[in-house]
């Protein structure tokens, strides 16, 4: 994680590998002294036995670079059978 | 959430690729939910994939004729998925969250009801939660006067049932970022064209840009000379249309011949703006804007006053637009009461004392 934060600078976004999303399972880590902090709220590295147990969140976790964004936009997709490759539309 | 998002064409033609050659990668059928972010430089990161119906799908139930629930089943059991299409002209929707109580909780919803365009959806979670999503409303609206008096109706009601010190009941319940000509400048599409002869004629013409930052307005600035860039200008002003552009503002001095001639190559509304000269104090830039042939009109200002040549423009943009308008009636409310503050202060302090105070804070 101090390699992420070398890598990405501070901020940067630490996320669980499994059932992480919105704000769940994420953790803005803003500083080195923050790190252990954020990993233990985070749950911690996967042991053995989470790992086989699908309800399990700490799974792992993962770090992303932190997004300064103007706006969240999203589209919703629709993916069809018809064809091999699908058939998209936009909502 | 707001629907069409208030976002460039090119970034909103950007997230449809992005967000279809994503889900092209993926198995499966059904619908699914790309989350994407803007950034300050219009470029778009992905950011997450729900391979389910989703919030930001939400508003498709009253804004729809094919909501994503039924997409989803569509494509799911091999049934038709023609292209859906909005219903109403805007959606905005807003995710309830939960109050300390039940009873808090649902007292905006009990309020909501009397909204007309409103829709209450209440999710029936077994327990609530302070800042749980407990519900959503959804807000249709046909025109932007439409959605400006139903969300700050929302609003309205949404400040009145939040204790002040909890949280908010509503997410992101500021009115600005719902209606699209209050936005931001910023990654919109230029409105009002401003151009000028010369960069000479900047901070002359600056004054215009700072009605129009004044008003949020989106706007470009350029320099187009009449006579110097003459190719320049044809293309300018046959392209204006297609830019977006819905209002030029044109400055010029001397022989001006930009404002008259940009208003004979396109059928937009161009305002004038008299540049004042040195060698004849800009007699001759209000001349040559001002006497049009009939057929070709240019909407002149007074010499060097641009700042009225982007208040005409807001005008002219508020002719179809409400919102605007409201605007304009405030700027002029402000207007006067500036006016009667300075004569209830001339009255008071007498001429010697006044005149005294004005060259104080002019050395």
């Amino acid at each position: 994680m101090t390699t992420a934060g070398q890598k990405f600078g501070y901020p940067f976004v630490l996320k669980n590998k499994r059932l992480a999303y919105d704000g769940r399972g994420n953790i803005v880590v803003t500083s080195e002294s923050e790190i252990e902090t954020c990993y233990i709220k985070l749950g911690g590295l996967a042991t053995t036995e989470s790992k086989a147990n699908a309800s399990v969140i700490n799974v792992g976790l993962y770090a992303e670079e932190y997004v300064n964004y103007v706006k969240e936009i999203a589209v919703m997709v629709v993916r069809t059978g018809n064809d091999s490759q699908g058939t998209i539309y936009v909502i | 959430m707001t629907a069409p998002a208030s976002i460039s064409f090119d970034a909103s033609e950007k997230a449809i690729e992005i967000a279809t050659s994503a889900v092209r990668t993926l198995d499966g059928k059904g619908i699914y939910g790309v989350e994407m972010f803007l950034l300050a430089d219009d470029s778009i990161l992905l950011n997450e994939i729900a391979p389910r119906p989703h919030n930001s799908g939400h508003y498709t139930m009253e804004a729809c004729d094919i909501d994503q629930f039924e997409m989803h089943l569509r494509a799911v059991l091999d049934l038709p998925c023609p292209v859906p299409t909005m219903r109403t002209k805007y959606a905005v929707m807003v995710n309830v969250l939960g109050l300390e109580t039940l009873q808090g909780t649902m007292q905006i919803l009990k309020n909501a009801v009397n909204i007309s365009g409103a829709s209450i959806h209440w999710y029936g979670k077994a327990e609530n939660r302070e800042g749980r999503k407990m519900a959503h409303i959804t807000i249709t609206a046909n025109d932007e006067q439409q959605l400006y008096d139903r969300i700050r109706a929302l609003q309205t009601i949404a400040s009145s049932t939040t204790p002040s010190t909890g949280t908010s009941a509503t997410d992101e319940m500021d009115i600005l970022r719902y209606i699209p000509s209050l936005q931001g400048v910023s990654g919109r599409r230029a409105r009002v064209a401003v151009i000028m002869g010369s960069d000479s004629d900047l901070p002359c013409m600056s004054e215009a840009a700072a009605v129009l930052d004044h008003f949020q307005i989106p706007y470009e600035l350029t320099v187009v000379s009449a006579h110097r860039t003459p190719s320049r200008m044809y293309t300018y002003a046959q392209t204006a249309i297609e830019k977006g552009i819905q209002v030029i503002i044109a400055g010029a001095g001397g022989a001006a011949h930009l404002p008259g001639m940009v208003a004979a190559l396109t059928p937009l509304p161009v305002i004038g703006v008299p540049i004042k000269t040195s060698t004849l104090n800009g007699n001759d830039s209000l001349l040559s804007i001002v006497q049009m042939p009939r057929g070709i009109p240019v909407a002149t200002v007074a010499i060097g006053n641009a700042a009225n040549a982007g208040l005409l423009a807001v005008r002219i943009l508020g002719a179809s637009d409400m919102v605007l308008l409201r605007r304009m009636e405030d700027y002029m409310k402000e207007q006067e009461v500036e006016v009667l503050v300075k004569a209830a202060r001339l009255e008071e302090d007498g001429y010697q004392r006044y005149l005294e105070n004005m060259t104080k804070k002019r050395p």
